[in-house]
């Protein structure tokens, strides 16, 4: 990763969208990263299995909140079904950052991915 | 500076990288590279076993590895066990041990390896530490007191003395952790006057793969079973070998041995004197440029300690920290060190970023580390 990447990240960081807790959620996910301890609730409100509201919380790095915030503005309107085959290059994609290489950061991008993939096998 | 010392680095030749990792493991000096290059090209084979040219001169070089070792610490061969880094040493000691005594306490300050195995095997106490990582020795009654020497976050240095003193009062067992001490400070066991102590090669410039055990007294039981380590074997019983031997079992780590036979020399080609004066000099440096920036690193900011320094970026996480370093050419570590527990005691729950430097970096790397940092710092008052 280029010095140039983080300075882009910390911009979405400073503002992350979908960040927060929306009231009408009918779909609560949480999980751990246990290598590092950072957290992510994810809160949707999906309708006939398609996602119209998706917000996350959480105590996280640059990567897996950056990772979450375009994650989840990514998902909505499609359906959950399509959940359980989004790869991690989808993250590096949406991160516009190829962290293959980088064992113990795929798992912060993924972090999110992770969560909803448990929830939606 | 010490730019000679840092000649002896083939890897600094090859790439321009700031390796502030040392805690980690340390970089080895060309010495030690060609020492078991030689040893491999011209006399390799198994010791203690054949009575050919190369097995001989093998089981020689092996010893005489070991007979460095101990005078390099002012102990006895025979008080020598290699092992495969101190993990393991400390482990061959917690079994060791185990049927004759069932309590035992450590410091909050220990690195994962002298905290799990005891946990995991004893009735189970942790010592406090004061802020500027001082053992608080407030736990009585003990049969063992396992203990580091140097913290691998704060970098503090115990006074092995005072804490002694307190096990010797609770007739205790004692165990010294020097795996953070052993490449900056002169060890004499006689001196600390402990029971066990032990350290791993690789973080003294010696390859990975060997770890030492000094013990003052073979009282252990055996930790590992198999060839080597024993004197007869039947099919209802088997009788071990003497001491260190019955410590050893199956093949020894003989390349890795010749590799700290070479570390040793190359550390008392430069004596821990120079060593000492080197890593002062990078120690109030770094101590300024933190204090300059306003980031409060854990511990005292004060020269009773190595240069190890820990610490956090505002609000950003510790991982984001090591990898906008990384990217500029800066290896750094984060996390909790193997050094949860003490994160945790000192109310740092993330984990903090660690900068360890050792004799062969200089000011001109640190001046760059900072550049660095300073910028890190303005990205972090960014972020709430």
């Amino acid at each position: 990763m280029e010095f140039e990447d983080y300075e882009r990240l910390i911009s979405i960081y400073q503002k992350p969208k979908n960040k927060g807790r929306i009231e009408n959620a009918n779909v609560k996910i949480t999980k751990r990263n246990d290598q590092c301890g950072d957290d992510v609730t994810i809160y949707l409100l999906v309708e006939n299995d398609v996602i119209k509201e998706a917000s996350f919380e959480g105590n996280g790095c640059l990567i897996s909140t950056v990772s979450a915030s375009l994650l989840l503005d990514y998902l909505k309107g499609k359906n959950v079904k399509e959940i359980k085959n989004i790869e991690k290059d989808l993250i590096f994609s949406l991160i516009n950052i190829d962290l293959s290489r980088n064992i113990s950061r795929i798992k912060c991008a993924t972090l999110a991915l992770n969560a909803l993939k448990d929830h939606f096998k | 500076m010490n730019s000679s010392i840092r000649e002896h680095f083939p890897i600094f030749k090859n790439n321009d990288f700031i390796y502030f990792v040392n805690a980690a493991t340390t970089q080895k000096p060309r010495l030690v590279i060609e020492k078991v290059k030689e040893f491999i090209e011209t006399t390799y084979a198994n010791v203690h076993r054949g009575s050919y040219k190369e097995a001989l001169e093998a089981t020689e070089r092996y010893e005489k590895a070991r007979e460095h070792v101990a005078k390099f610490i002012n102990a006895e061969p025979e008080q020598i066990v290699f092992t495969k880094n101190a993990t393991e040493s400390i482990n061959l000691v917690a079994y060791g041990l185990r049927k004759k005594y069932k309590k035992c306490a450590v410091s909050v300050a220990e690195h994962h390896s002298n905290f799990v195995p005891w946990q995991q095997l004893y009735d189970f106490s942790v010592l406090p530490i004061k802020e500027n990582g001082e053992i608080i020795t407030n736990v009585k009654n003990k049969d063992i007191y396992a203990f580091t020497h140097v913290s691998n976050v704060i970098g503090n240095i115990n006074n092995v003395k005072e804490i002694m003193d307190f096990v010797k009062e609770q007739k205790a067992i004692s165990l010294l952790d020097a795996s953070q001490s052993i490449n900056h400070i002169k060890i004499d066991v006689k001196k600390l006057d402990v029971d066990f102590l032990v350290f791993s090669g690789h973080k003294m410039m010696a390859f990975t793969g060997i770890g030492v055990l000094y013990m003052k007294e073979p009282i252990l039981d055996p930790f590992l079973f198999g060839g080597q380590m024993v004197s007869h074997v039947s099919e209802k019983i088997t009788t071990f070998g003497n001491h260190p031997r019955k410590y050893e079992a199956g093949t020894p780590p003989i390349i890795e041995a010749i590799s700290l036979d070479a570390a040793i020399t190359f550390i008392e080609s430069i004596g821990y004197e120079k060593m000492m004066e080197i890593e002062k000099k990078l120690t109030r440096k770094m101590i300024k440029g933190f204090e300059e920036l306003g980031i409060k690193i854990l511990g005292q900011e004060n020269e009773n300690r190595v240069p190890i320094f820990s610490f956090n970026v505002g609000n950003l996480h510790g991982h984001d920290v090591e990898a906008i370093f990384a990217s500029k050419n800066i290896a750094l570590r984060s996390g909790f060190h193997c050094a949860e527990p003490l994160h945790k005691f000192l109310g740092y729950e993330k984990g903090t970023v660690r900068a360890s430097l050792y004799i062969y970096n200089n000011e001109e790397e640190i001046e760059r580390f900072f550049e660095v940092l300073e910028k890190i710092k303005s990205m972090a008052e960014k972020v709430k």
